[in-house]
């Protein structure tokens, strides 16, 4: 069974491709949901017609972790894609998760969601994205 | 079947004695992510033009013990590139080497600078650090 990834670089300028503003990428297996508006990485929602986020699980947080900094580990990392249409994200979600479950054998597992320094998306209508990362301390 | 991420960085067969670049074999199910710089087992990143970071779920770390200030903290494996800023197509090599079973035999070497193995000809290092429990 293939492992899928997905990566999201928000930047479009190719020498702020330096950091967690740049490349990520995330397994699939830490979506912890999709849904409309816009995330904070404590989960709080704001209301949007153009944003819907994709909680992660947090890319660089021990997942058992309980330490001196525990009130971080209860945050998520987020991916908040901005639409071109308004209140589009059915039809998002809908790509996304196709892409996910396709067994084509001519993909090796790497979803490239959003590349601003290479001007490309999966999906047409996305305008942009966002990713809200968490150190561990 | 279990796929495994192999990484080694050292100089030399001699070199191959510690955790810093010597010999790391990771489970891809507990690859937690990958972004550019390189980022502390803290998971703070530094900005990198030629580096970007995996993180894995840390091997040092159990369960249950004591409550220490680390115990949030993550393993990571820090992969030099020689171009700057374009790790996308390494971060793809990797992805798609990780998912080259059934063709392979699920041991997948990343990089090793002994044998000099790699699966993107634009890696030109590994180092790891590694998180402990106490």
């Amino acid at each position: 069974m293939i492992t899928k990834f997905l990566h999201v670089c928000t930047t479009a300028t190719l020498a702020d491709n330096h950091d967690q503003g740049g490349s990520v990428v995330y397994p699939v297996s830490s979506i912890k949901s999709i849904g409309m508006g816009s995330m904070a990485v404590t989960g709080v929602i704001s209301a949007s017609e153009t944003v819907y986020h994709i909680a992660m699980a947090p890319m660089a947080i021990n997942s058992t972790g309980a330490g001196a900094a525990a009130v971080l580990g209860d945050n998520v990392d987020v991916i908040n894609v901005t639409m071109s249409t308004a209140n589009n994200a059915k039809a998002h979600m809908q790509e996304l998760i196709q892409k996910i479950n396709s067994s084509r054998k001519t993909e090796a597992g790497f979803i490239d969601l959003y590349d601003g320094i290479n001007a490309t998306a999966l999906i047409a209508d996305i305008a942009s994205a966002a990713v809200l990362y968490n150190a561990n301390s | 079947m279990e796929t495994y991420l192999y990484f080694r960085g050292v100089a030399n067969l001699a070199a191959d004695d510690d955790g810093t670049a010597g010999s790391l074999l990771m489970p891809l199910s507990k690859l937690k992510g990958m972004t550019m710089g390189t980022a502390a087992i803290t998971g703070t990143v530094t900005d990198d033009e030629d580096a970007f970071t995996l993180f894995f779920e840390p091997a040092g770390i159990g369960f249950d013990g004591d409550v220490d200030a680390g115990d949030n903290d993550v393993d990571c494996v820090i992969i030099a590139t020689t171009s700057d800023n374009t790790p996308q197509p390494v971060m793809k090599a990797i992805v798609e080497a990780a998912n080259s079973h059934p063709n392979s035999d699920g041991f997948i070497t990343i990089f090793d600078s002994v044998t000099g193995e790699s699966v993107h000809p634009d890696i030109e290092g590994v180092t790891t650090a590694r998180a402990s429990n106490d």
